[in-house]
């Protein structure tokens, strides 16, 4: 991992002493996983300050954009010109935003609480701190003279007018040509507590008896499921913009039964859990395997917490007879620093029980400092001062950088005041030190952006949109300008990358004119202005199952009684599963994957289908059950009838959703089952079914099989060669 | 977010002076809650809503009566009943809950709606053993009838041993400082100084309710001595601590905390006094720190160190080694000695600080070469 000293030179003339630091960092090689995708990075204030220009050791301002100030009521206009816009525009040159999201309108929860009351999507918030809800007086708990009523996170309402509030958000930032001033979203739980905690909120299930501050209808799943809506629709809307999120340690009393702590299932692979269903009965992923530079681009997390503090020891003080030090006592006459927090909170490190592997480092951890170093908060047990006592913000961001990799700290006004008085007042004891520090930190974390991009684009897909064409997308890599795009056929006997016409700059998509194949591949790398710096390539491929002549292997198969009767090259809907009249009906899909080769790896699967029926099926059956096959059902490419109960390399490895009739459907394979079940020197088949209920003839789905031109079955698979 | 921070206090100005120059190599070899409601929705019955009571330590007999709410919102009648968890500590029977009546002399923030309720403690007659002994007490409000549903509310009530010493008083660290003689010719020095302690002595106390006796006075005494009686005299003559004024935003029994030292030496009178400062909270626990204040001539000047072509150096593996020059300089008239260079790494497990393999410092040539 990369670490960095602060180095002190020290001048001694027997009467004063002076002192000069930098920072000396030893970092792995470029490349290196740790280092291989980009932190938010820089020192910001934690408002912004009067005039930006005086502090040249900060990257940029910090901004909380107030989701109440800018919709203040339903259905009104927004209003960025109050809010955000003017921010943006006053920024000096070479300065960014890092843009805080906090708290909800009075509105969402007054729709829920004017008569009759949403069972279940409000909770009592007795701690409000700074919501705004104050002001929102018809929302008064009925049963607390200090609560407000507020939205449960996971409410659909509220999720709505969220998504909608930072899709506006970023189309206003594209239309006036403010969006490249921002480099950082820091945003918050909606409904939460600015952030995922319970510093003040009971994520509890069982709010009879437990009902302080407890969120009525509470589950993880749709706990999970909302964090996910808000990174996701995050990204969506910004792209190419670091994410960060409020995540603090929440705690439920479900450990038991979920076999996990509440932050540990979080952020687990929960697709290795058949359990594991979101709110659409889909079987879901958690942070750790959603935003993981693969399937979408890292989040960091961020914490208020950062603290750091020395203890002194008096006794060791060097007999000097003078000096004008600042008022920061070096080693050796103080201990080492000691950071909070400890690694126990900090989901990945938590997650990881605190092991030190790349696998820690998959997600950024950034810091707002926990109080004012220079003159801590007054609070209950002397906590911050205890905490923080001799103690500099460098030893926070240099700490917090060793030990959890973090590149990015907001800072109080206060302590940036004393690094640089305010103007016509004498400089501070600690100003020479903290303001030569800090600007170390400000140099070498733009040095980190200097050299971005860094990572290959994440959520490299392709889709087959016709019979000639392929449309590549991704999600835009921070600090990339342009992008690469080559495909290769991996039908032919011997494939080379050659590139596909197109490498966008505005925008990550591209369509390719792609007629011959039935299995092509592509990659993509991102790129800075001028060339400098490049990524790895990201590899995608996409498979069309083999249904035309003569292969006939894709298909469905009835099975009457003891009979089981193959239907290939059938009238469309080629693929069928269900139940028939007397009889049950399973689909069968057929990829040759060999040409992967032996040596390449499955980073993540997904099958694109295009359904013909209506939804009856799944609306009486439920999900369909996708089994996958490393190889060939019964040991035959060819569709038969034995197909329908041979065995399958892995069962329920996805399950398929109805989406009405002609419209499209994906369905990712678990992580676990693309990396080991997806066969790089064979064909890999599939087998897509219902639970079989009694009672229910001539109910199934139906998919084009690759007899319809252009609407053929796809296997997508992302892959490194 | 956090509570409004404290004014910002300025500090002493450090006079800049011109310099001559020496140039020095520096060689780094690298190795290596509960909360105060509830609420349930929807057109069924809710248990009876009990506020929050704060929690109480003591070193003696008496705590301090508060005020709580207790209503039930669909107008239930109900019964209140107290049960301590240790009952050989305090008796529940000795908490009482009455309703708020209006005597505002005596009761002035008893919430006087018909829901406000006193809660006050008579003095536990029972012998005890010696302390620390703590109790929770948790107040329920039963409906009659309507369902039986409960609220409730919990608090502890501790009785501290005041002859055990739990945590000293923390102190800050005050830096060496070198100042001229100045205005009035004397030298004045003003430094501000911050103290916790985990006990709270000094920053709480029970100041809930005067009028039962207790005080908010501070329980946190502050001197200060000199070693130099010709040059600095002992507080409170030559040495002032005052308590900084709290700030309007912050609550009054988390203070006091900040304090102001004033140091003013005796006129025209130079040399060294080592200022030692004594804290001591109401358990006789006392913390010291010392600084040296030394008071020079105006026209000593103090040295410079120049570091501007380094903020950073980033290092790739596996490169193990950094040189790094650097400006000293000095113009002063009265220089003790030679100027004296080291170097030190806040990160010993990368640099470590061993002076001789990894960080060595070549002195100013002028002064004669040497290394550490």
């Amino acid at each position: 991992m990369p670490q960095a000293s602060t180095i002190t030179l020290s001048v001694l003339d027997g009467s004063y002493r002076r002192q000069a630091t930098f920072i000396y960092v030893l970092a792995p090689p470029t490349g290196s996983p740790t280092i291989s995708f980009s932190r938010p990075s820089g020192v910001y204030p934690t408002t912004p300050p009067t005039d930006l220009s005086r502090y040249p050791f900060l990257t940029g301002s910090m901004y909380n954009l107030q989701w109440d100030k800018a919709e203040p009521a339903e259905g009104q206009p927004y209003d960025w010109e109050n809010t955000i816009n003017p921010i943006l525009r006053g920024l000096p040159p070479l300065t960014d935003l890092s843009l805080g999201l906090q708290k909800e309108p009075c509105y969402i929860a007054d729709a829920m609480h004017d008569p009759p009351i949403r069972e279940h999507n409000t909770w009592c918030d007795t701690k409000p701190g700074d919501q705004p809800i104050n002001s929102c007086t018809a929302t008064r708990c009925p049963d607390s003279d200090v609560g407000f009523l507020r939205a449960v996170p996971w409410d659909h309402f509220l999720r709505a007018k969220r998504d909608a509030f930072l899709a506006a958000l970023g189309q206003d930032l594209i239309d006036t040509g403010l969006m490249g001033k921002l480099t950082i979203i820091n945003t918050n739980l909606a409904g939460g507590n600015n952030g995922i905690n319970n510093v003040s909120v009971s994520f509890d299930g069982d709010c009879a008896s437990h009902p302080d501050n407890c969120m009525d209808g509470y589950t993880r799943e749709r706990l999970l499921w909302a964090i996910q809506d808000e990174l996701r629709t995050v990204q969506d809307n910004f792209p190419g913009k670091l994410v960060q999120i409020g995540f603090f340690k929440p705690t439920d009393t479900l450990d038991a039964s979920k076999g996990s702590s509440l932050w540990q299932w979080l952020y687990r692979d929960a697709t290795t859990d058949p359990t594991a269903l979101d709110e659409n009965g889909v079987h879901m992923v958690a942070l750790f395997d959603e935003f993981n530079g693969i399937k979408r681009p890292r989040v960091s997390f961020w914490q208020d917490n950062l603290a750091a503090t020395r203890t002194s020891i008096p006794s060791a003080m060097p007999p000097v007879s003078a000096s004008n030090a600042p008022n920061y006592i070096a080693p050796p006459n103080t201990t080492a620093y000691t950071i909070n927090p400890v690694s126990s909170f900090i989901p990945s490190f938590d997650f990881y029980n605190g092991a030190l592997t790349t696998e820690t480092y998959n997600n950024g951890i950034v810091f707002e400092s926990n109080t004012i170093w220079s003159n801590p908060f007054q609070q209950t047990y002397g906590r911050k001062l205890i905490d923080t006592i001799n103690g500099s913000p460098n030893d926070g961001l240099e700490g917090a950088f060793n030990t959890y990799l973090s590149q990015y700290l907001e800072v109080y006004v206060e302590d940036l005041d004393e690094a640089i008085p305010l103007g016509g007042t004498p400089p501070t004891l600690n100003a020479e030190l903290w303001k030569g520090q800090l600007q170390s930190w400000h140099d070498y974390t733009k040095h980190l952006r200097d050299i971005t991009p860094l990572e290959a684009p994440a959520g490299l897909t392709v889709e087959r949109t016709s019979s000639t064409n392929n449309l590549i997308k991704w999600h835009a890599v921070y600090g990339a300008t342009s992008y690469n795009v080559e495909r290769t056929d991996l039908g032919a006997s011997s494939p080379s990358w050659v590139n596909a016409g197109c490498n966008p700059t505005s925008n990550t998509t591209c369509t390719d004119t792609a007629s011959t194949g039935t299995r092509y591949g592509y990659r993509v790398r991102a790129k800075n202005s001028d060339g400098s710096n490049i990524t790895d390539y990201a590899y995608v491929a996409v498979f069309l199952s083999e249904g035309s002549s003569p292969t006939n292997y894709d298909g469905y198969v009835e099975k009457i009684g003891a009979t089981k009767t193959p239907y290939n090259n059938a009238l469309q809907p080629g693929i069928r599963a269900g139940q028939g009249s007397s009889s049950d009906l399973k689909g069968f899909l057929s990829f040759n994957t060999s040409t992967l080769g032996s040596t390449a790896t499955i980073l993540g699967a997904k099958l694109r289908l295009k359904q013909t029926t209506n939804d009856s099926a799944f609306d009486t059956f439920g999900a369909c059950l996708v089994d996958i096959k490393k190889g060939n059902f019964n040991n035959n490419p060819a569709l038969e009838g034995m197909d329908f109960s041979a065995s399958a390399s892995a069962t329920n490895a996805a399950q398929i959703i109805g989406v009405g009739g002609s419209a499209w459907v994906e369905s990712d394979l678990s992580p676990a089952a693309a990396r080991i079940w997806v066969n790089n020197i064979d064909r890999t088949q599939v087998r897509l079914s219902f639970n079989h209920m009694n009672g229910f003839s001539n109910v199934y789905a139906g998919w084009n099989s690759a007899e319809s031109v252009g609407n053929e079955p796809q296997l997508i698979l992302q892959y490194k060669p | 977010m956090k509570m409004l921070p404290p004014k910002p206090y300025s500090r002493l100005r450090r006079e800049a002076r011109p310099h001559s120059r020496y140039i020095v190599a520096l060689c780094l070899i690298l190795a290596g809650l509960v909360l105060a409601a509830s609420a349930i929705k929807g057109s069924q019955n809710h248990p009876p809503f009990v506020g929050w009571l704060a929690d109480q330590a003591v070193y003696g007999p008496g705590f301090a009566t508060q005020y709580i709410r207790i209503e039930d919102y669909d107008g239930n009648p109900f019964t209140i009943t107290k049960v301590s968890s240790n009952e050989n500590f305090y008796h529940a029977v000795n908490v009482h809950v009455d309703l708020c009546t209006m005597q505002p002399d005596f009761d002035a923030g008893c919430p006087n709606d018909g829901h406000g309720y006193k809660v006050s403690f008579s003095p536990n007659p029972d012998p005890m053993s010696p302390p620390p002994h703590v109790a929770t007490i948790t107040l329920k409000a039963k409906e009659n009838g309507a369902g039986g549903l409960t609220g409730s509310t919990s608090f502890t009530l501790r009785l501290n041993d005041p002859l055990v010493n739990i945590n000293p008083p923390t102190i800050q660290n005050l830096p060496n400082r070198a100042l001229p003689i100045g205005a009035g010719n004397v030298a004045s020095y003003k430094t501000e100084f911050v103290v916790g302690d985990l006990n709270e002595d000094g920053m709480e106390d029970v100041c809930l309710d005067e009028s039962q006796g207790a005080t908010c006075a501070s329980t946190l005494t502050a001197s200060a001595t000199s070693d130099n009686h010709t040059l600095l005299l002992d507080y409170p003559d030559g040495i002032q601590i005052d308590l900084m004024s709290p700030d309007a935003d912050l609550l009054a029994q988390e203070l006091p905390r900040h304090y102001l030292l004033t140091a003013t030496t005796l006129p025209g009178q130079t040399g060294t006094a080592t200022v030692t400062v004594n804290l001591t909270d109401k358990d006789n626990n006392v913390t010291s720190t010392s600084f040296v204040l030394r008071v020079f001539p105006s026209s000593d000047a103090e040295p410079s160190i120049s570091n501007t072509s380094l903020s950073y150096e980033e290092q790739v593996l596996p490169a193990t080694s950094l040189t790094h020059q650097f400006t000293v300089a000095s113009n002063d008239s009265t220089l003790k000695q030679d100027l004296f260079v080291t170097a030190w790494s806040s990160n010993t497990k990368l640099v470590p600080n061993d002076f001789v393999n990894n960080i060595q410092v070549t002195q100013p040539i002028s002064t004669g070469a040497g290394s550490v």
